[in-house]
C-alpha cells in the first residue's frame, strides 16, 4: 500500500461537550444536538488530528497503544468517520485510490488479529428514551437529542411547542 | 396508585416495583452489590428505569454482570452515555448561571440537581434536567430580571423564591449552614447536610415518591453524612415533619438498602405505616405520571384525553397525606386523597379565569412553574404548591 505523506486534519474543537470515559470517548455537538459515543480506536486518531500528525504516524500510534496492526487503512476509516460524524474542522480528503481504504480492506487486515470488533473505528449515535424526563420542562437541545418516543414534555421557552416524535426522531412541535 | 387498589392487577404492579426495588438497591455506590436477575425481569425493567432518569444508576449496576450485553443493558447503557454529557453541559450552565447572579449581587442556593450528584460515583449516574436555584424572596425579582436578561445560555433554570418546603424558621439560619463546594472557577453554595437531607425527603413526599431515582438520592445523601451530622436539627421543628422525614430515611434502607448503621432515626423502619411501602411501588411500576404529561388546561381542550389526565391526578396516598399535613399512621388515606382532589380541583378553577384571559393553555406539566425566559433559555418561577 502506498505510504500518504499527508497531514492530519484538524479535530473540530468548538461547540462540542467531550467526556472521555475508560473505554470510549462522548461527544456532544452543540451545533447539531447529537450526541456521540467513539471507541478507543475512533479516540485515538480524534485526539491527534491535530494538523501535524501525519496518517503514518497515527497508524505507528494506534500499534503502539492499541496494538492495531500499523496499517493506514485504519487511519483512513476512522478518518472518514469522523468527517461523516462532523468532528473534523474540514473534509477529509482521502487519496485517490479510494477503494484500498475500504471496510473490507480493512478488515482483511484486521483478520489477522483477534478482537476484530474492538479495533475497527466506531462512531455511534446516542440515543435514549426521555433523557430528560426529570424536568418539568426539556430543553430544545435535549429533545433533539433523544430518540422516540420523546416524551411529550414542553419546551423549556417555548410556549406551546412540545418535544415530539417526528420522522423517526424527537423534534418541537405545536402541543 | 396506592392503597385503594386491590386484587391481581395491584400485585402485579408493586411486582414492577419491587424489580425497579432491586435493580436500583446499592446502584449508587462505587461497587454495587451482585444483582441476581434474568434478561427477561431486566427488560421488564428497563422501562420503568429510563422514563424515572434511572437509567444510569441501572448500567451501573448491571455494567460487571452478565446481563451487561443483553439487549435493555444496551439501552440502560445509552442512557448512561447520554446522561454524563448532559451532566457536564449541565455543570457549565450551572457555573454560567451562578456567576451571571452574583454579578448583580444575588446569592443562590443550589438544591438538587448537581449538589446530589455530586455524591455519586459518576456525575452521570444522577440526571437532571433543571437547575434549582434559591434566593431571598427580596432578591427573586431582581434574578428573575438577571436571568431573563442574560446574554449568556444559562440552561433552564428552576428559580424558587425562598425554601418554603424547608420549614425552616428563618432563610438567614439555612444560608447560615450553607456550604460552598468548588465547580469548575466558581465555589456553588449548596445547603448543608441536615437541611438538604430534609429538603430531599419532603420533596419527593410531596410529589408522591413516584421517581426511585429520588429515593437513590436519600440513600446517597445517607452513606455520604458528615462524622458531625446533626441529627437533632434535622428533626428539628414540627413532630409530624420530623416523622415524614424519619419514615423517607428508613424507606431508603427498606426498599433500597441504604446503611442506617447507627442512625437515630432507624428504630422508625420497624413502624412504617402498612400503605407506605406498597404505595412507593405501585409508583415505580408506572410509567405515566402527572408531571410528565400536559397541564389540566391543555386536557380541557383536547377531551380524549381529559380521563386519562384525570386518572394520573388522582392522588397517592403519600402526596395526599403530605399535602393535607397528615400522620404517617395506619388510619385509612382515602379521606387524605379526597381532601387532596378538592384542594386541586379548588386550585384549578381559581386558576380557569386566568387561564381563559390568557389563553394560555399550554401543557406544562407542573403547574407551579412560570416560564418567563425568550431567546432559547427558561428562567422558572415557583410559587409553591402542584398543580391540580
Amino acid at each position: 500500500m502506498e505510504t500518504t505523506r499527508s497531514l492530519m486534519p484538524r479535530a473540530r474543537q468548538d461547540e462540542l461537550v467531550v467526556e472521555e470515559l475508560p473505554d470510549e470517548t462522548l461527544v456532544y455537538d452543540l451545533k447539531r444536538h447529537k450526541a456521540r459515543c467513539l471507541n478507543r480506536t475512533a479516540a485515538l486518531v480524534w485526539q491527534h488530528c491535530d494538523g501535524q500528525t501525519t496518517v503514518p504516524e497515527l497508524a505507528a500510534l494506534l500499534k503502539k497503544e492499541l496494538d492495531i496492526p500499523g496499517d493506514e487503512a485504519v487511519v483512513w476509516m476512522a478518518l472518514d468517520r469522523l468527517g461523516r460524524a462532523h468532528l473534523l474542522s474540514g473534509p477529509v480528503t482521502l487519496p485517490a485510490d479510494r477503494a484500498q481504504y475500504s471496510r473490507r480492506e480493512v478488515l482483511r487486515t484486521l483478520r489477522r488479529v483477534a478482537g476484530i470488533s474492538l479495533l475497527l473505528p466506531v462512531i455511534e449515535s446516542i440515543v435514549a428514551p426521555r433523557a430528560a424526563a426529570q424536568a418539568s420542562c426539556i430543553t430544545m437541545a435535549a429533545c433533539l437529542a433523544q430518540g422516540p418516543p420523546c416524551g411529550n414534555l414542553p419546551i423549556c421557552g417555548s410556549p406551546g411547542q412540545c418535544c415530539k416524535s417526528s420522522k423517526g426522531s424527537c423534534a418541537s412541535r405545536p402541543c | 396508585m396506592g392503597s385503594w387498589r386491590s386484587g391481581p392487577q395491584a400485585a402485579q404492579h408493586r411486582g414492577s416495583g419491587e424489580l425497579v426495588a432491586a435493580v436500583l438497591a446499592g446502584s449508587w455506590r462505587l461497587s454495587p452489590p451482585s444483582l441476581a436477575l434474568s434478561p427477561a425481569a431486566l427488560a421488564e425493567v428497563t422501562p420503568l428505569l429510563l422514563t424515572a432518569g434511572s437509567g444510569s444508576l441501572g448500567w451501573w449496576r448491571v455494567r460487571s454482570t452478565e446481563l451487561a450485553t443483553c439487549e435493555a443493558a444496551l439501552e440502560l447503557r445509552q442512557a448512561y452515555r447520554l446522561h454524563t454529557l448532559q451532566a457536564a453541559r449541565q455543570e457549565q450552565h450551572v457555573v454560567t448561571a451562578i456567576t451571571v447572579l452574583r454579578s448583580a449581587g444575588v446569592e443562590p442556593l443550589l438544591v438538587k440537581g448537581w449538589a446530589i450528584a455530586r455524591l455519586y460515583p459518576e456525575r452521570g449516574l444522577r440526571p437532571y434536567g433543571d437547575i434549582d436555584l434559591c434566593v431571598h424572596p427580596e432578591q427573586h425579582s431582581v434574578a428573575l430580571e438577571v436571568l431573563g436578561a442574560a446574554t449568556v445560555d444559562v440552561g433552564a433554570v428552576d428559580l424558587h423564591n425562598g425554601l418554603q418546603e424547608l420549614h425552616r424558621p428563618s432563610l438567614e439560619a439555612v444560608y447560615q449552614r450553607s456550604r460552598l463546594v468548588p465547580l469548575g472557577d466558581v465555589d456553588v453554595r449548596i445547603l448543608g447536610p441536615e437541611d438538604h437531607l430534609r429538603y430531599m425527603c419532603i420533596h419527593m413526599l410531596r410529589h408522591g415518591a413516584y421517581r426511585a431515582l429520588w429515593l437513590c438520592d436519600i440513600a446517597v445523601a445517607l452513606e455520604s453524612l458528615p462524622e458531625n451530622f446533626d441529627w437533632e436539627y434535622l428533626l428539628r421543628g414540627d413532630q409530624r415533619r420530623a416523622d415524614w422525614v424519619a419514615s423517607t430515611v428508613c424507606l431508603a434502607h427498606r426498599l433500597l438498602g441504604a446503611r442506617l448503621d447507627g442512625i437515630p432515626v432507624a428504630e422508625r423502619a420497624r413502624h412504617l405505616p402498612r400503605w407506605l411501602l406498597p404505595s412507593v411501588l405501585s409508583q415505580w411500576s408506572s410509567v405515566e405520571h402527572y408531571m410528565d404529561s400536559p397541564s389540566m388546561a391543555y386536557s380541557f381542550r383536547h377531551p380524549a384525553q381529559l380521563l386519562r389526565a384525570l386518572r394520573q391526578r388522582w392522588p397517592n396516598p403519600i402526596q395526599a397525606t403530605v399535602g393535607a399535613g397528615g400522620p404517617f399512621n395506619e388510619l385509612p388515606r382515602l379521606p387524605f386523597q379526597l381532601w387532596e382532589c378538592v384542594l386541586r380541583t379548588t386550585h384549578f378553577l381559581t386558576q380557569v379565569p386566568t387561564l381563559i384571559r390568557q389563553r394560555s393553555l399550554r401543557p406544562v406539566g407542573r403547574g407551579d412553574h412560570a416560564s418567563v425566559a425568550t431567546g432559547g433559555k427558561a428562567v422558572e418561577r415557583k410559587d409553591g404548591r402542584t398543580e391540580g
